[in-house]
């Protein structure tokens, strides 16, 4: 392909991108305007108002703390257990791809199936409003999609490289961490950090379980703003621009990862069923 | 490490004392959770030596018993009478399939259920209608780059979040929807006015009040579609879409009778589960219109009757229906899917 097309193509591929981020940035922007500004019955005034009235009404303090226990050992409690489970399915490939189905099977299952079990449980349990039943709920609904994904990153196996590996003088355990570790080292930190933000963003547990209590994620806290008739639209747009936050700073910057799990997650993914 | 247990011992001792101090008083059932999420990914990680294939035994235990076990709770809860009243003294009175038909009788909830259906074909339609051309422009490109990544944004970021800045995007005094076709000359419909009315004639079954729903759900997931097309495109091996290219002379021809063929049955796959998970969405439904008659969803009755009537015997006759409706669809429609997606150029 000539270089010029190449050139249009890349800007207009870009160009595309940036245009489905702007809601994004128009949310960032009233964020930081007046509310007469943002709805047109005022000139433009920039301030940082609107930041300071959404910290001042909720326990942000609590609500990230919460956020960021919950998600990180979710996410350390998913990897611990998926990586074993996808080298596993990855060495003994399920030829009707009937595993694979299952796992991916638990992302699909609506949460609404289960959410009467969970407050049944929680309540009968004493985890209702904690960090425990959040990380339970999360450990099911990411477990299984990101151990199917990472045994599609791991297949096809290939024998010989963990014979090679062995034969270096490793155990078998050895051999599999390295082989794991040659393999999917990207696709292991992509998917960590996809299985962080969903379990961040995550609210429909999150509020079925905590209720608004003291174990309450940003999430559920960010939609506090939305209730009631009368609703404060520029501390909305900074409440969810803070607590949106952490996914869109992880994501700028790590888009070069994720470009590359989606170059290997291709490569890789002829040979998974 | 696996080889000397006493300081996999000591160390999870030092973990579970440091845990137990870090942990507010309110968390420390955190601890027992942690112990035997622990144990588990250890017993996972101990079958690596040995025979390999039990690290899939950890992850199998985690979902039958986090969401098989409460999945079948569910159905059983159906079967009974269990509210906010009762729920906690045990004294359930069986009632066999009276909210079933209590909930499949109602004009109310065969609406719902119908509305349901057709928001998430509409949701699937509108992504395909715009992810499969940026896909494809996506594919033509050498290489993927930087730019690329920058599509996982819309799929991660928390849903509650698209749904609140659709809604204010939508919002009937300062939208910037509506004053984009304000400035266009058309006069577009007071939509959160309308899918909050209180009273709503059943036979609307989608109403235009939901677009600001529909909109939030393409907005987060036509980047995939768009990504999973790209994939797939590029998947195809290179010659043979150089024979294409040069037998069919024309870029949309290369495309409509080599291209398509070869991806479609990935496409229809990728549609079928974003049908499925269409079906489940609540939170771009529940921010603009709360469950409101003309626009609720299963979803949203679901969470209705199970967080706040707390009528959990309706709650959990809706979701077994749900439940087996895409457990059905899924056993039926999902392997034949899967199998005409042969791999490309192996």
């Amino acid at each position: 392909m000539a270089r010029a097309k190449i050139r249009r193509l890349n800007a207009f591929c870009a160009a595309l991108a940036v245009a489905w981020l702007l809601p994004i940035v128009w949310m960032a922007f009233n964020a930081l305007l007046t509310t007469q500004a943002f709805t047109g019955s005022a000139p433009l005034h920039f301030t940082l108002s609107n930041f300071e009235a959404a910290l001042s009404m909720k326990d942000w303090g609590t609500a990230y703390l919460s956020s960021v226990v919950t998600a990180t050992i979710t996410t350390a409690a998913v990897m611990a257990l998926a990586i074993p489970g996808a080298y596993a399915l990855a060495k003994w490939p399920n030829r009707s791809g009937g595993a694979f189905a299952l796992l991916l099977g638990t992302r699909i299952l609506p949460p609404a199936s289960t959410v009467v079990a969970y407050v049944i449980f929680g309540s009968t349990l004493g985890i209702m409003d904690t960090w425990a039943a959040l990380i339970l709920a999360g450990l099911v609904m990411q477990v299984g999609w990101v151990t199917a994904v990472l045994a599609v990153s791991l297949a096809p196996y290939s024998s010989a490289l963990e014979d090679w590996l062995v034969s270096r003088g490793g155990n078998p355990l050895t051999a599999a961490l390295l082989y794991i570790d040659v393999r999917a080292r990207t696709q292991i930190f992509a998917l960590s950090m996809l299985c962080w933000l969903l379990q961040w963003g995550e609210f429909f547990f999150a509020t079925a379980l905590t209720g608004g209590g003291s174990s309450q994620t940003v999430t559920v806290l960010v939609a506090g703003f939305s209730t009631g008739q009368d609703i404060r639209w520029g501390p909305m747009f900074a409440a969810c621009i803070l607590a949106g936050a952490p996914v869109i700073l992880t994501i700028v910057f790590a888009s070069a990862l994720f470009t590359r799990f989606l170059r290997r997650i291709t490569r890789r993914d002829r040979a998974a069923f | 490490m696996i080889r000397r247990p006493r300081t996999i011992g000591l160390a999870a001792g030092v973990a579970v004392l440091a845990l137990y101090v870090v942990l507010p008083s309110g968390q420390r059932s955190l601890l027992p959770i942690a112990i035997a999420l622990g144990a588990l990914a250890v017993f996972g990680w101990r079958g690596f030596p040995r025979t390999f294939r039990g690290g899939i035994w950890p992850v199998a235990f985690v979902i039958l018993l986090l969401g098989v076990v409460p999945a079948l709770f569910s159905i059983v809860v159906s079967f009974f009478d269990v509210s906010s009243a009762n729920l906690m003294n045990g004294g359930w009175r069986f009632i066999g399939l009276e909210r079933f038909a209590r909930v499949t009788a109602s004009p109310d909830e065969r609406a719902i259920l119908l509305r349901t259906l057709l928001f998430g074909a509409a949701c699937v339609l509108a992504q395909f209608a715009i992810g499969v051309p940026w896909g494809v422009a996506i594919a033509r490109k050498p290489r993927l780059n930087w730019v690329d990544g920058l599509l996982v944004l819309p799929i991660v970021m928390p849903p509650i979040i698209t749904a609140l800045g659709w809604r204010a995007a939508f919002d009937d005094s300062f939208g910037i929807v509506r004053k984009l076709l304000l400035a266009l000359g058309l006069d577009p419909p007071t939509w959160l006015a309308l899918g909050s009315r209180a009273s709503a004639g059943v036979e609307v079954l989608l109403p235009q009040a939901m677009i600001p729903s529909i909109a939030a759900e393409t907005w987060q997931w036509a980047p995939f579609v768009a990504l999973f097309t790209a994939l797939s495109l590029r998947q195809i091996p290179a010659n043979l879409r150089g024979w294409a290219g040069t037998a069919a002379r024309s870029r949309w021809r290369t495309f409509r009778v080599v291209e398509l063929p070869l991806i479609a049955p990935s496409l229809v796959l990728i549609a079928f589960l974003r049908l499925l998970d269409s079906l489940k969405s609540f939170e771009s439904i529940w921010v603009p219109f709360g469950n409101g008659v003309l626009t609720a969803t299963e979803s949203i009755r679901i969470a209705t009757h199970a967080l706040e009537i707390r009528d959990y015997s309706t709650a959990a006759a809706l979701s077994t229906i749900m439940l087996a409706f895409i457990a059905f669809t899924l056993a039926v429609v999902g392997p034949s899917l899967v199998a005409r997606r042969r791999p490309l150029g192996g």
